[in-house]
């Protein structure tokens, strides 16, 4: 396989581990919660995963485990914001500074500590088409269900009751609630659904892809998050092709370096992140942006 | 449920509505104090009152949204209890508030989905859009299911409404002044809707001030004032005008007759504008090639659909607006915009569209507010004697406006409109431009509104007057500009411009 094949195909998995915490920042933006806090979402479900590995010797019940880390970092940032009134912003990035404390204080023991990865699963009949076949359809379970979750999540939101009111929950509360329904459970909910979401990414990421435990190992996953629903303007296929073009900036770094290739490695770890914002000015500056409408004021609220 | 009852068994003498002694005090205010009417089914009921009078409290209690404190609520002669808009809304009852309830970002039948009790888990848009387009044909409501609500006019926006509130199996329909935003045309498609709803049997009560529509569609009518009902399931037939406007007032009020004033000749325009574009923040061209002279000593109405360009017009001549093309010529000099400052000093004052965002700063008194409306450069902020010029002000205008000490933004609309008209008409302006000036007032308060706006033009003040109520433009103006997306459709002479007219040009019927 070529280098650039090859960089194509290792893609995949870094993508599916941003598409978690970017459908997740989708859900609760959706319903009109900017959610910085998701990085520290990932970083809890990415200990929780590896350390209910390491306890039990059970892989699933980690991805279990990270869910539920993840919604419960989910749950602090909505009681600041949705039930006190926090600033977003504000309650996002400390949200995030605690989770990385905490995991790194409850992480010590299982730092370094090897667990085996998530196996891949070929899938049967998929996997043999020529090319595309093993790169798409021969990885582990959690990059399946990665690829349901784009689609579903995007059926959700247009053509269920509940996702039509999340929708609406984010442009005018005061008219949801005028309709008899409740804007904040619907927000209190998105952000914890939503950050349950990212913690699967912090799954994959721990349990599919490095298989150890290492101090703020989501290296920004989640801030890159926020940058991708902004590209995709809140649409889940758009977070799809923008996890993606990060992915591959991301896979380009890991394998320039095992080919041997001599390049300065800064440059190369940066690279993900210098794409990231290129793609979101070229993006902004075409076209409208399809933000909720209850973001504006929200983000300049101050109280 | 998609459709009223056509044929009811119930005798017509047992009332759709009763209410009974209606109380409900917020803090020490009572405002409803205990109110009387009934609504018969197939009836068109007016609410009429003035600011404050208590009609929306009223029509919030009917709706579920308020509880009332003491009284009853019958519905076909049973009490009921309308805890909440649903529970309203599940009884039969629908309501169009003034300030439209949809979501501009979503698309008709999904806004409509979201205030339907029966949508189901999964949405079924295809069942959906086909029973909007049935409701709507047979209502004569014109919508597009698909369509975002964002690109609706108002007209299509309230018809939206409707359809939601139709769906929702109607036997009360409430409408809060349904028709300040509508064109004459317009107005008359809901009126025509209103006929064939009550013909199925519904009732219909109906908020307004302007008796031209209470005379046209209600049936009967019921006047409130001071949160007190002073007449009382009246036939509006046997009543005069004056006598109604005597029961919302309290005391005769003489209407502002049409003066005939002889057509201004030869008068220098003050502010001349030669083609001028205007852009919009979002790219849209808010003006496009305007010609217009004001001229001393005349109302200059201003009429047109909401957004078809008064309010960039209202900006530009206070000098808030920059220009794209043509030119603003203010005393035979061209002037370069935006300038507020120069066009206060030439001597042109502004009552805001928006008052609002455009006239309130959060945090400061009506004093503060009357210092900084005087306040010529950067150290002439005087406060120390606000109070007493807005007293002298007060004085001259006679509207009425708030002590000088309370927080202008706790003000309510009518309250800051007032002190904002107290500053602008009695300031010495040579160019007065009131974009909506007695929106939002009570029918006492817009005839001093008027009385102001008239004496200030027969001093040689040039007035422009930009206004939704068509029949305040017939009234008062000299010329009517009627705005049809953001061009000049025409220039009708005042005294025999008429409603049609003016309506076919609003909407761009005979600009083409």
């Amino acid at each position: 396989m070529s280098i650039a094949g090859e960089i194509l195909a290792n893609a995949i998995p870094g993508s599916i581990a941003l598409v978690y915490p970017a459908l997740g920042e989708l859900v609760s933006e959706r319903a009109g919660v900017i959610n910085l806090g998701t990085e520290g979402a990932m970083l809890a479900g990415a200990l929780g995963g590896i350390a209910t590995s390491i306890g039990t010797g059970n892989v699933w019940l980690g991805v279990v485990v990270a869910v539920l880390c993840g919604a419960a970092t989910g749950s602090v940032h909505a009681t600041a914001v949705v039930l006190r009134r926090a600033n977003q912003l504000a309650s996002g990035l400390v949200v995030w500074f605690l989770a990385l404390g905490v995991t790194s204080v409850l992480g010590a023991s299982d730092n370094g500590q090897v667990v085996s990865l998530l196996g891949a699963v070929a899938v049967p009949g998929l996997s043999s088409i020529p090319v595309v076949g093993p790169v798409l359809f021969d990885q582990n379970l959690l990059v399946y269900l990665g690829y349901v979750l784009v689609p579903a999540t995007w059926w959700f939101i247009h053509y269920t009751r509940g996702g039509l009111v999340l929708r609406a929950t984010g442009e005018r509360p005061a008219v949801v609630f005028a309709g008899g329904h409740k804007p904040l459970r619907v927000r209190f909910l998105a952000v914890c659904a939503g950050s349950a979401i990212a913690g699967l990414g912090g799954a994959q990421l721990a349990l599919g892809i490095v298989g150890n435990w290492s101090n703020g190992m989501t290296n920004g996953y989640g801030f890159v998050a926020v940058a991708v629903v902004i590209f995709a303007r809140w649409n889940p296929f758009g977070v799809l092709l923008g996890s993606y073009v990060f992915g591959v900036a991301l896979a380009i770094s890991s394998v320039v370096q095992a080919h041997g290739i001599a390049t300065n490695q800064y440059l190369l770890d940066a690279l993900p992140y210098c794409v990231t914002v290129v793609v979101l000015v070229a993006v902004s500056s075409v076209g409208r942006s399809n933000a909720p409408e209850s973001q504006r004021d929200a983000l300049s609220e101050t109280s | 449920m998609s459709a009223p009852n056509d044929s009811r068994a119930e005798p017509h003498d047992t009332p759709a509505l009763e209410v009974r002694d209606l109380v409900k005090t917020f803090g020490p205010v009572r405002a409803n104090d205990g109110i009387s009417f009934t609504v018969m089914p197939g009836e068109v009921h007016a609410l009429l009152g003035e600011n404050g009078a208590g009609k929306s409290t009223l029509v919030k209690s009917l709706y579920g949204v308020h509880r009332p404190d003491s009284g009853e609520i019958l519905r076909d002669g049973k009490v009921q209890h309308l805890d909440s808009p649903s529970v309203a809304r599940r009884s039969g009852i629908g309501m169009v508030f003034q300030d439209m309830r949809l979501i501009p970002a979503l698309s008709v039948w999904e806004n409509i989905a979201l205030h339907l009790e029966s949508t189901s888990g999964v949405l079924r848009p295809r069942q959906l859009r086909a029973l909007i387009a049935e409701t709507s044909e047979r209502y004569g409501l014109a919508t597009h299911p698909l369509r975002k609500v964002e690109h609706l006019s108002i007209g299509e926006w309230q018809r939206v409404e409707l359809v939601k509130v139709l769906l929702g199996g109607l036997r009360l329909l409430i409408l809060d002044e349904p028709t300040s935003v509508l064109t004459p045309q317009e107005v008359a498609g809901l009126f025509a809707m209103v006929r064939r709803l009550t013909a199925e049997g519904v009732a219909v009560i109906i908020i307004t001030h302007k008796l031209r529509e209470v005379r046209q569609i209600a049936d009967r009518v019921t006047v409130l004032r001071g949160g007190r009902t002073v007449l009382m399931n009246a036939s509006p037939h046997a009543l005069t005008d004056a006598e109604l406007i005597t029961a919302m007032v309290g005391e005769p009020v003489e209407t502002l007759q049409r003066a005939v004033t002889p057509p201004v000749t030869g008068a220098h325009a003050l502010v001349r504008l030669n083609g001028v574009s205007v852009r919009r923040p979002d790219g849209d061209w808010g003006l496009r090639d305007l010609d217009l002279e004001i001229r001393p000593g005349e109302i200059l109405g201003v009429a047109g659909l909401a957004g078809s360009g008064q309010n960039e017009l209202a900006d530009l001549l206070v000098g808030a607006d920059g220009i794209a093309d043509g030119e603003v010529v203010v005393d035979g000099e061209a002037v370069a915009l935006p300038d507020p400052v120069r066009m206060r000093r030439a001597g042109i004052v502004g009552v805001a569209p928006d008052p609002v965002r455009q006239f309130v700063v959060p945090g400061m008194t009506v004093a503060e507010h009357t210092a900084l409306w005087n306040s010529a450069g950067m150290f002439a902020f005087d406060v120390r004697h606000a109070d007493a010029d807005l007293r002298r002000r007060d004085a001259m205008a006679e509207l009425r406006v708030v002590a000088s000490s309370r927080r202008m933004d706790r003000l309510s609309g009518g309250n800051i409109q007032r002190a904002l008209l107290t500053l602008a008409l009695t300031s010495d302006a040579r160019v007065v431009v009131a974009s909506y000036p007695t929106r939002g007032l009570d029918v006492l308060t817009t005839e001093r509104t008027r009385t102001l706006l008239r004496r200030l033009s027969e001093a040689g003040a040039a007035v422009v007057l930009i206004s939704e109520d068509l029949d305040e433009l017939l009234a008062l103006s000299d010329r009517v500009a009627v705005l049809a997306v953001g061009r000049l459709a025409g220039i009708l002479p005042g005294g025999t411009a008429d409603r049609n007219t003016i309506g076919e040009l609003m909407t761009g019927v005979e600009a083409a």
